[in-house]
């Protein structure tokens, strides 16, 4: 059980970093080029940075664990879908 | 430099007010034109104990708070009172021309508008430089459906708007036609008072909770961040969010499945009740919450449908005949009166036929750049053409919007990218939204993608909210009107660039000689 919340919360702080270095890209991509632009402007994306990564981490194992579950039971009705060759729940019409 | 002075405004709605002060306020001269004697559009008048479909707070100006004691799910009566406080304090009350209808509008020589004004009987003309059209989606014409041996029927066939006083169906067998919140308010009015009530539907809908589960308010669960990063994707992405949709995709999946699983154990969709029937919608739920009938029905709704004071009929109406109506399954239903429940039509007949035809309507209505502007047609925008949860919010948003484009301080991009823009719009709704005839200006829980996009439009953060937990907000709070708060602040304060109001400033209520108004630096004019 340890292992697995461990596991969930390393997958979690990794996508949060990711994902922590995209919003501190972005924000230099938009800001950086405008005149006037200080270091200091920089402390508001980190701060939002560092509370992604945390989230992230926080969340990671119950993110983890119920894509995996999501994955077994889209699949398995995937299967079910084409077995039936009936037209599939998510088929929408036109 | 605009040369937009004079602006006609139609509609003395929620949209027609909040544009007319916000324009105002930036120094134009505004008129509004209403054909009833009260301003409050749909709050004006309404079917019997109709109301919010929401909590207050998330039908409210942002600069204009419900005043405390305002209860949730406010009665339309006391929404009236609203906008007419409203009105009132922004000094918007003396602009407005009521019973005064717009029978006509038709292209000036030059980029302006001549309105055709109809009042007490006497027609007469009116020229602007710019117009913005703030009737809402529809008119006020009964979306009818012609029947076959309707006008052999003997009892009472009426519009649900036309339902002022639930007293006239006493003791009646009445059937109600739809599955709206409309169709829900007639059917437990008439369960009240009638003998019999029977609700005819084509579709079952998921409904919208008050309370997930019965204790959090479902804007926690809908209007967040989060939610709106796993609603199918906007037509204009983030990085995030593609990466949710593909890869993260079975999580997605499950989530929405799970949302029906609380719903479902919520209102007992799949205890069939006395009727038999399973009140379990077809479509799923991400798919049919963009659909005509969305809702948030009164919690007695379903106990209704379930103990028998309302029976549900899944079918269709066949025909009439002296007694009641023939359905689709073959039963005859007895019935005196009979309730439509099928939404309003649009009418667009007072444009002159060349503006219809460059403005491009549809089938499922029409589409516009940033659901305001007609990529083909100079001087003219539609405001409150945009259906979202916190419509009022949304349309504040779009009369700041516009005032930055009528200021030149929002520069618009060229025609074609216009175009390229609506037309990807129309292919994410048509692929994503099941077809209704207002689905152009669905936006409902992609609300919050939309006003992302205006706030980033007019250079300003889409992050609304403060204080140290805010990265943690932004994620899981809900956001409503008093987000945006700050932002009409600073604007009325002028930070932004716009004129301030000039309390001097009267309404014309003449026409006037004036420079000919476009859209300031529109590529395709300059």
């Amino acid at each position: 059980m340890d292992a697995a919340l461990w596991t969930g919360t390393m997958v979690g702080a990794c996508l949060g970093l990711l994902h922590a270095v995209g919003l501190v890209v972005r924000f230099l991509r938009m800001k950086g080029a405008q005149p006037g632009f200080s270091l200091g402007v920089l402390l508001t994306p980190l701060y939002y940075a560092l509370w992604t990564i945390a989230l992230w981490a926080l969340f990671g194992a119950y993110v983890l664990y119920l894509w995996l579950l999501g994955c077994v039971l889209y699949g398995l009705r995937q299967l079910r879908a084409v077995a039936l060759r009936a037209p599939s729940a998510d088929k929408r019409p036109s | 430099m605009s040369t937009v002075r004079r602006i006609g405004i139609i509609g003395a709605g929620v949209a027609g007010l909040t544009t007319a002060k916000t324009l105002v306020a930036c120094g134009h001269d505004c008129t509004i034109f209403e054909r009833g004697t009260r301003l409050g559009g749909v709050w004006a008048a309404g079917y019997s104990n109709f109301g919010l479909q929401v909590q207050r707070e998330l039908y409210e100006f942002p600069d204009f708070p419900h005043a405390p004691e305002t209860p949730d799910f406010t009665p339309g009566e006391q929404v009236q009172q609203y906008l007419e406080r409203y009105a009132r304090h922004f000094g918007v009350w003396p602009r407005i021309r009521f019973a005064t209808r717009v029978s006509g509008l038709r292209r000036d020589e030059g980029t302006g508008w001549v309105l055709t004004l109809e009042s007490a009987g006497a027609f007469r003309e009116e020229r602007f430089d710019f117009v913005v059209v703030c009737t809402g989606l529809f008119s006020n014409r009964p979306h009818l459906p012609a029947f076959p041996g309707e006008g052999e029927f003997q009892g009472e066939l009426m519009h649900v708007s036309s339902l002022a006083d639930r007293s006239r169906l006493a003791g009646k067998r009445v059937a109600v036609v739809g599955f709206g919140k409309s169709a829900s308010d007639a059917a437990l009015e008439a369960a009240a008072v009638a003998a019999q009530t029977t609700l005819i539907f084509r579709d079952v809908h998921w409904p919208v909770p008050t309370r997930l589960l019965g204790l959090l308010p479902f804007k926690w669960a809908m209007l967040n961040r989060l939610s709106s990063a796993l609603l199918p994707p906007y037509y204009r992405p983030s990085r995030l969010e593609r990466i949710l949709h593909s890869l993260g995709y079975p999580l997605v999946w499950l989530w929405w499945r799970m949302v029906e699983g609380l719903l479902v154990l919520q209102f007992d969709l799949h205890s069939r009740g006395r009727s038999r029937l399973s009140l379990v919608p077809r479509l799923p739920i991400e798919f049919d919450a963009f659909g005509e009938a969305v809702m948030l029905p009164r919690p007695e709704f379903y106990r209704a449908l379930r103990d028998g004071r309302v029976e549900p009929l899944q079918t269709e109406i066949d025909s009439f005949d002296a007694n009641g109506v023939n359905l689709k399954n073959g039963r005859h239903l007895e019935a005196d009166v009979v309730v439509l429940a099928t939404g309003w039509e649009s009418d667009h007949s007072w444009l002159d036929p060349a503006t219809q035809t460059a403005l491009g309507f549809e089938d499922d209505g029409l589409y516009l750049y940033r659901q305001m502007l007609p990529a083909d047609v100079d001087g003219l925008a539609f405001i409150g053409y945009a259906s979202t949860i916190a419509s009022v919010l949304t349309y504040n948003l779009q009369a700041y919007w516009l005032a930055h484009v009528l200021d030149g301080a929002l520069r618009l991009p060229s025609r074609g990218d216009m175009r390229a823009d609506v037309a990807a719009q129309k292919r994410w709704k048509r692929k994503c939204m099941p077809f209704s005839r207002g689905r152009a200006a669905r936006l409902l829980l992609h609300m919050q993608h939309y006003h992302d996009d205006l706030m980033k439009d007019m250079g300003l953060s889409p992050l609304r909210k403060r204080g140290p937990f805010a990265p943690f907000k932004e994620a899981f709070a809900p956001y409503q009107p008093s987000d945006y708060r700050n932002a009409i602040s600073c604007d009325e304060a002028g930070e932004l660039g716009l004129p301030k109001a000039d309390p001097g400033a009267t309404p014309s209520t003449t026409g006037g000689s004036v420079e000919v108004g476009r859209f300031p630096d529109h590529p395709a004019k300059a």
